[in-house]
């Protein structure tokens, strides 16, 4: 029997490697990646919380941000395809004509 | 069993409108490409204008319904918000024909993506349930990452974009997982019953509403969350920035108060959101004007300034939430509104100017605009001290009425600070007065061209609009406040 603590730590464990790839890698597409990881983290949360809870929510909750990130990635894919054309590449630290 | 009704329909027409407005440009592009540019921006004028009155209309009338079994709620709070983005909206619509056109991208996508995120920000501050909220927030953010992006071929709009897409999913990511925190701890996904779960699982509880106010707090664009901001706002195409400036901004506001007040409430436990929150409003608004000051381009300079202005609206959040008066919290709502006619008009007046190979930005492009243009550079300092405070233009009432609750609240240091922090905004902003007025191209040694290419009706009446709106509506602000009392009244009904 897994417990709910452990479907957290999972949760957390996803949530904390989605935010480091975010803050730490340069490429665009590994990026988009460690977005994915963070949404699905409160998705594991989701339906780990809907099972010990009873009641659909959670896990209702879980399928809209499935479809959420989806088109999130949908959008983000085509901005990294024009940020290729554009630049040549995709890496964000290589984006810096806007002085940031 | 769970059914649509006529009542859930008729009751979220505000949003209803936007979006099938949005699809119907989109099926008009398809069949009649030839004439869809045009058609779209008087469909577009026609959806805002609908949402704007029906919002108006039942806000006044007093209109309170609960839909789709409680997961959104029409009440005056949600129609004065819904009242204010379609205005916001309609200026930032009038703004860009032109500059499309100039830039050879005037797609009637343009008018249809803007139209659905404005339809997720009418829901953002109607939503009483965590998915909803949620929803509508993907549906106010996705269509501007493309928005910004719009400009296909321009570096300096596809990197905006990139970094917008990064720092918009990122906090996404943190408010999901506060959200799913939040809804273990209290069992429910209803913002009214968020409270409950303090008691029973605090851990969880505080963990999910730090997550969930930080992703808040990125889409504010508060310090420290600001990083990007800028860039997105230097770099997305002109009218873009205006829509960000204004709608985008004051939307997340919607949902964040309601969260506040209504999800964790003003109970000493759960209240500690107000500390952290006085902390964050000092960073923001020092930060973000001290920023301010050394910027040469007025598009990035406005980013800055409205970091600030986040900064600002938070102290008038903080002092609502002590006072638990509907006042104050009409404050806040009037401060939106006058802030959404300044920013307007201010990226309106670089529109303007805006050539086919090169925007007018730089606070230097902008030298001596009273000689050749007096009217557009009158308009421009209109604005410009309007958001310094001035009176007696509507800028300084909006910062006097929010300023004044704090002080009621007893939150006399942030409003200390924050008024040195006016003092401080003062400066550059006046930097764009003193190169209209006292420059001339023989300070810069080159000429500056102010000739109109791309001549727009809509934009001109936008301009005049927004200069007639700050001084009209800073002395007669009464009818204002009482409806932003109306529509605070309805929040507090429902807080604890």
């Amino acid at each position: 029997m897994i417990t709910l603590q452990e479907y957290l730590s999972v949760g957390a464990l996803l949530f904390t490697v989605g935010l480091l790839i975010v803050l730490f890698r340069q490429n665009a597409i590994s990026i988009l990646m460690g977005i994915e990881l963070m949404l699905n983290a409160a998705n594991i949360n989701f339906v780990a919380f809907s099972n010990a809870l009873g009641g659909l929510t959670g896990q209702v909750l879980a399928i809209f941000v499935v479809v959420a990130a989806a088109a999130e990635a949908a959008v983000a894919i085509a901005i990294i395809v024009l940020l290729y054309q554009n630049l040549g590449t995709v890496d964000v630290e290589k984006a810096r004509n806007l002085n940031g | 069993m769970i059914s649509i009704t006529a009542a859930d329909l008729s009751g979220i027409s505000p949003a209803l409108h936007l979006a099938v407005a949005g699809i119907a440009i989109m099926l008009l592009d398809a069949l009649w490409p030839m004439r869809s540019k045009l058609l779209s921006v008087w469909i577009t004028l026609a959806a805002l204008g609908c949402s704007l009155t029906t919002s108006l209309h039942r806000l006044t009338a007093g209109v309170d319904v609960t839909l789709f079994n409680g997961a959104v709620r029409m009440d005056g709070y949600a129609h004065a918000f819904s009242a204010i983005i379609c205005l916001a909206s309609t200026l930032a619509v009038l703004s860009a024909p032109k500059y499309l056109r100039l830039r050879g991208v005037h797609l009637a996508e343009y008018y249809a993506l803007l139209l659905f995120s404005v339809c997720g920000m009418v829901l953002f501050a109607a939503a009483e349930e965590l998915i909803m909220l949620f929803l509508a927030l993907e549906t106010l953010s996705i269509p501007v990452y493309c928005l910004v992006g719009f400009t296909r071929t321009n570096v300096y709009s596809t990197e905006a974009s990139m970094k917008y897409f990064v720092i918009g999913a990122f906090a996404t990511g943190f408010l999901v997982y506060g959200i799913a925190l939040l809804y273990g701890a209290a069992g429910s996904g209803y913002l009214v019953d968020l409270r409950a779960g303090a008691a029973r699982a605090p851990g969880l509880f505080y963990a999910g509403m730090t997550l969930l106010l930080v992703g808040f707090l990125f889409k504010i664009g508060a310090v420290p969350f600001n990083m990007w901001t800028p860039d997105a706002y230097e770099g997305a195409p002109t009218p873009v920035t205006t829509f960000m400036a204004e709608a985008v901004k004051a939307a997340p506001f919607g949902g964040m108060i309601k969260v506040l007040f209504v999800g964790f409430g003003f109970d000493a436990a759960v209240g500690l959101w107000q500390p952290a929150l006085v902390v964050i409003a000092v960073l923001t608004m020092t930060v973000g004007n001290l920023t301010a000051l050394v910027q040469t381009d007025v598009k990035r300079m406005m980013g800055y300034s409205s970091i600030a202005h986040s900064g600002y609206i938070l102290v008038g959040i903080l002092a609502a939430s002590k006072l638990q008066s509907a006042d104050a919290l009409a404050a806040v709502l009037y401060y939106l509104f006058v802030y959404v006619l300044m920013n307007a008009g201010a990226f309106g007046i670089l529109i303007l100017f805006s050539h086919k190979d090169k925007d007018t930005n730089a606070v230097e492009d902008l030298t001596g605009l009273a000689r050749e243009r007096p009217w557009a550079a009158a308009l421009m300092a209109v604005y410009m001290l309007s958001l310094t405070g001035l009176p007696p233009l509507a800028g300084f009432f909006g910062k006097f009425y929010i300023f004044s609750y704090a002080v009621k609240a007893g939150y006399v240091p942030l409003v200390i600070i924050a008024i040195l922090n006016s003092v401080v905004s003062a400066y550059y902003y006046l930097k764009v007065i003193v190169a209209m007025y006292f420059r001339g191209p023989e300070d810069t040694g080159r000429a500056a061209v102010f000739h109109y290419e791309g001549y727009s009706v809509f934009l001109l009446a936008m301009l005049w609009f927004t200069a007639w709106g700050i001084l009209y509506y800073g002395i007669h602000s009464e009818p204002q406040l009482a409806l932003a009392r109306l529509a605070a009244s309805s929040l507090f009904a429902t807080a604890p």
